[in-house]
């Protein structure tokens, strides 16, 4: 996996042209994502970059482009029709042209550009699957206003600020389906003099240089990313020199550097906030250190500039055991594959150690020079993700729920399982989906990598065209204990053919598992449709990964045997009553 | 530079190096269409580390005009 923080230095275009005709040429076994580009530019200099950057992470763009200006008008032409319609990522790219050229008038507003933006997004979102991604308009440069252009409404560069609200209002209106690159970010970070190519966009509509380029084509593959599960959910973090200066161990809680104010604290200080922005977003936080847990705590506890408390944390490893194994530790204990875990940690020798053993961990080495430190995981978009759900926001206190009631059950002999089972009050709350769980439901079905017998991602359009469809019937199970709420955490998809009852697709979060939670939910759910549809056999199929092996032998546990084996998974020909359920008295079921 | 050029040429242009000759230009190079033409001068500037004047960015139309402007720039 590529992230944007990797590519140092941008690679000269000839280098990218040519790597991209000879990883073309091996393509085919990537997945395929097709693109579609609405645009009122030259937006062809972009290709190579998006190419480059989709076929490096292991993914084949098809890219088309619709001419110039045609926005609204391919929208009714029948070939471009099914361009649109069956593209994964349709893009909506304007540029400053696409405001009419009175705006370097006095006196001139935006509206007539705001009915025309109106107009394209309600074409935009007539596209039923995949998803759109529109990109915002540069604030003004060289406002004719010039010192007054601020406090000045009809000012170009006011007019234009507020038309990118007017879009970004637009935008919001398909959550989980309409997304929003702000490109006046990308020119802040890169500055005007890497950004724009004035001979580019006199010459030939191509306003854009190539630093500008690929960041733009990384913003397009952190959608993609995000929408096929990829983003990064846990945060390991090192502690002396990484969340404060100094080391808490000779340097004692008033020696170590973190202060509001004062540099170099106030560098941690703002490092910390960011950490804490991240896990309101639901970024699980983890420290490893080398350490005594005493001290690190002590410094958690009573530091007057402490922002990260142990209320914090999922899960902590403070010991002197290599970073390694510790990390590799977690990952079991957290039920989360490695490949979501990123490592921040100042030891160059650290880093290299988890670099080396654990390849999945992205590593974040803090920098020399300490100022750079705040912004720099944003900057790598380790953790963009397509929405934030309210259960993101409660995912820290679910880990640590999850955490005492691991410690819980170590402390139970075997016999004691059953009546550990029945202590937990377990209460399964499984219907069919509600409107309100749509987008938790497919970010479940994005995120979801081990229980998942398919690995079928579904955007929010796909789940609202499944549940509005009489064949189809989507389950979803709310599991919470006496520990706490897991919340949405399962989910069946049921499709009704003549001669079966198919399970399109079956996925849960980790959390949850080991409690016969997953065979009781598929029992409730396939009962229930019998009764609706009719006592037909079922047909299950298992698509093996490298990820869902938890899954593999999920219905032979359950005594049914499967039909045919593969390489590539199993598929499951059975009826309801040859299905050997556990024991489910410890289990409340509300429907 | 001859070399350079040519090899910069066929990357761009996907075309063979055997076949970009002194009568090589946009005329008879079908793949030499105005968005590669972009690209061509980028790269140029990129791997030449110059910076074309708007007059010459107009005349780099073939393997022979593109020698001759690369020589004024001093590339050897």
């Amino acid at each position: 996996m590529m992230y944007i923080g990797d590519i140092k230095n941008t690679p000269k275009l000839s280098e990218i042209i040519s790597e991209v005709r000879s990883l073309e040429s091996s393509s085919a076994n990537l997945k395929k994502v097709n693109i579609f580009i609405l645009r009122t530019f030259t937006v062809e200099p972009l290709i190579p970059f998006l190419k480059w950057i989709f076929l490096k992470n292991n993914m084949l763009p098809e890219i088309n482009i619709e001419d110039f200006g045609v926005v609204e008008s391919s929208f009714y032409n029948p070939k471009t029709q099914s361009l649109i319609e069956n593209s994964d990522i349709l893009i909506f790219f304007p540029y400053l042209d696409f405001i009419d050229l009175n705006s370097q008038r006095p006196g001139w507003n935006n509206e007539n550009v705001k009915d025309r933006l109106a107009k394209i997004y309600s074409l935009l979102k007539t596209k039923k699957n995949g998803i759109t991604l529109s990109f915002n308009f540069l604030n003004a440069l060289n406002d004719v206003m010039g010192g007054l252009s601020a406090t000045t409404s009809h000012s170009k560069s006011e007019q234009i600020k507020n038309l990118n609200q007017y879009q970004a209002q637009l935008v919001q209106e398909s959550p989980g389906k309409s997304f929003l690159v702000d490109l006046n970010q990308i020119l802040l970070n890169l500055g005007l003099e890497n950004s724009l190519d004035y001979r580019g966009l006199y010459m030939n509509k191509a306003p854009f240089k190539n630093e500008f380029l690929i960041n733009i084509a990384y913003s397009v593959l952190k959608k993609a990313l995000a929408l096929k599960g990829n983003s990064k959910k846990v945060l390991v973090l090192d502690c002396d020199n990484t969340l404060w200066g100094g080391v808490i161990g000779e340097d004692g809680i008033s020696g170590i550097k973190l202060d509001k104010d004062l540099y170099p604290g106030n560098v941690f200080y703002r490092f910390q906030q960011e950490i804490i922005d991240l896990n309101e977003k639901g970024v699980i936080l983890v420290l490893c250190s080398k350490n005594n847990e005493a001290d690190v705590f002590e410094v958690l506890d009573n530091h007057p500039d402490i922002l990260i408390k142990k209320n914090h944390l999922s899960y902590w490893k403070v010991n002197w055991v290599d970073k390694a194994t510790n990390i590799r530790e977690m990952a079991e204990f957290l039920n989360l594959g490695l490949d979501s875990f990123v490592f921040v940690d100042d030891n160059p020798i650290e880093i290299e150690l988890v670099k080396t053993q654990l390849p999945q961990v992205a590593c974040v080495q803090v920098p020399k020079n300490i100022y750079e430190l705040p912004g720099i995981l944003s900057k790598n978009g380790y953790f963009d993700t397509l929405t934030v759900t309210d259960e993101d926001r409660k995912k820290t206190q679910m880990y640590q729920q999850e955490a005492s009631r691991k410690t819980f059950q170590q402390g139970l002999t075997v016999e004691d399982k059953s009546e550990f089972l029945k202590s937990l009050d377990l209460v399964c709350t499984i219907h069919k989906i509600k409107d309100s769980e749509i987008s938790r439901v497919s970010q479940l079905s994005q995120k979801t990598n081990q229980f998942n017998f398919n690995t079928v991602r579904m955007s929010e359009a796909d789940v609202i065209s499944r549940n509005n469809s009489s064949e189809y019937a989507v389950f979803t199970c709310h599991v919470s204990d006496r520990f706490g709420d897991s919340g949405l955490t399962g989910v069946i998809v049921l499709k009704n053919t003549e001669s079966n009852i198919t399970i399109e697709n079956f996925f849960m979060s980790c959390r949850v598992l080991g409690r016969s939670v997953e065979a009781i939910f598929m029992k409730t759910v396939i009962s229930k449709m019998q009764e609706l549809w009719g006592k037909k056999p079922i047909y299950a199929t298992y698509t093996k990964t490298n990820k869902n092996i938890l899954v593999e032998n999920y219905w032979e546990e359950l005594s049914i045997k499967p039909e045919q084996v593969t390489n590539e998974g199993k598929t499951f020909h059975f009826g309801y009553d040859d299905i050997v359920f556990p024991l489910e008295n410890h289990i409340k079921i509300i429907e | 530079m001859e070399k350079k050029l040519k090899l910069i040429i066929s990357q761009i242009l996907n075309v063979d190096v055997q076949s970009i000759d002194e009568n090589f230009s946009k005329d008879n190079c079908e793949s030499w269409d105005s968005i590669n033409q972009m690209a061509l001068i980028n790269t140029l500037e990129e791997e030449f580390n110059i910076r074309f004047s708007d007059e010459e960015v107009l005349q780099l139309l073939s393997y022979q005009l593109i020698k001759i402007i690369l020589k004024e720039h001093g590339v050897q």
